[in-house]
């Protein structure tokens, strides 16, 4: 019996292993249909919609002017205002979506994982006295995942 | 005479009592003349809720409704609708045939059916008594 830890942990953006995550985490909850009926005592229910979202902490750190894989995932809705409109106040470019594998590394090829297009929710960034200066990013899957074999 | 659907149960429901029919004469001075017309109760309403049912179900409500001809005619309605959830003595209270006369429902509206989860609909029925 094997059991995993952070160390075994792996992140991918759009296709590339990141390599400054922190941790990684997501959650699938489904909404449940109310179908109690006049009469019953208890709560009965169906499945309804499904959701799956999550949230993942990164390092910042930049390679002399290359930026690192935290800028890389925030600027997909981190935006200032652009080209002519930057005297615009309500014109940017729009947020992105982007593809995500949140991967368990258990020596097979491939390993373990759940992958697919997401929308990012937020972007939280800390600098703090005594602290790596890091963003807490949220999101959320399109849809079903595309893959998921944890 | 066709009859209500039995099932599904509701899953919520609202009566009304009705009234009885009645009118109210004022004189000059202000006092105030009520003349009762008759001893039944008139024109009770019932809304029946079907929350996320199954489509099936959902069909077999508003196939009753085209067997009805929609808002024309009148049909029984026993059983679950009045009775699910009722502990009062009277076990078809609100389906009272002692203070009306030959009780019979018609819809007051057609249908109305909420399309949520796949396979799921919620339907909302108004029914209101018609008395002979």
């Amino acid at each position: 019996m094997t059991y995993y830890s952070g160390a075994n942990g792996d992140f991918w953006i759009a296709g590339t292993s990141v390599a400054r995550v922190q941790k990684w985490a997501f959650n699938t909850t489904v909404a449940l249909l109310d179908t109690t009926s006049l009469g019953d005592t208890d709560a009965t229910s169906v499945y309804g919609i499904r959701n799956t979202a999550g949230s993942c902490s990164l390092f910042y750190w930049q390679d002399n002017q290359a930026q690192g894989d935290c800028s890389k995932l925030i600027r997909n809705i981190v935006q200032g205002r652009t080209g002519s409109s930057t005297t615009v106040p309500g014109k940017a470019t729009a947020p992105q979506s982007t593809s995500l594998r949140l991967r368990l590394i258990d020596g097979s090829t491939d390993g373990r994982f759940i992958r697919g297009e997401v929308l990012l929710t937020s972007a939280t960034m800390t600098m703090a006295q005594g602290d790596v200066f890091s963003a807490d990013i949220t999101f959320q899957f399109l849809g079903a995942p595309v893959e998921a074999t944890l | 005479m066709t009859h209500y659907p039995r099932f599904p149960v509701p899953t919520g429901r609202i009566y009304k009592a009705g009234d009885y029919s009645h009118g109210t004469h004022r004189a000059m001075s202000g006092a105030e003349i009520r003349i009762l017309f008759g001893n039944k109760r008139l024109a009770s309403t019932i809304q029946l809720i079907y929350k996320n049912i199954p489509d099936k179900e959902a069909e077999v409500l508003l196939d009753h409704y085209n067997s009805v001809k929609g808002t024309f005619e009148s049909f029984e309605a026993r059983g679950a609708i009045f009775n699910a959830g009722w502990k009062g003595p009277t076990k078809s209270f609100l389906n009272d045939t002692v203070h009306t006369t030959d009780l019979e429902w018609r819809y007051a509206q057609p249908p109305q059916l909420q399309s949520g989860y796949i396979g799921r609909s919620s339907v909302t029925v108004d029914l209101v008594t018609v008395t002979y």
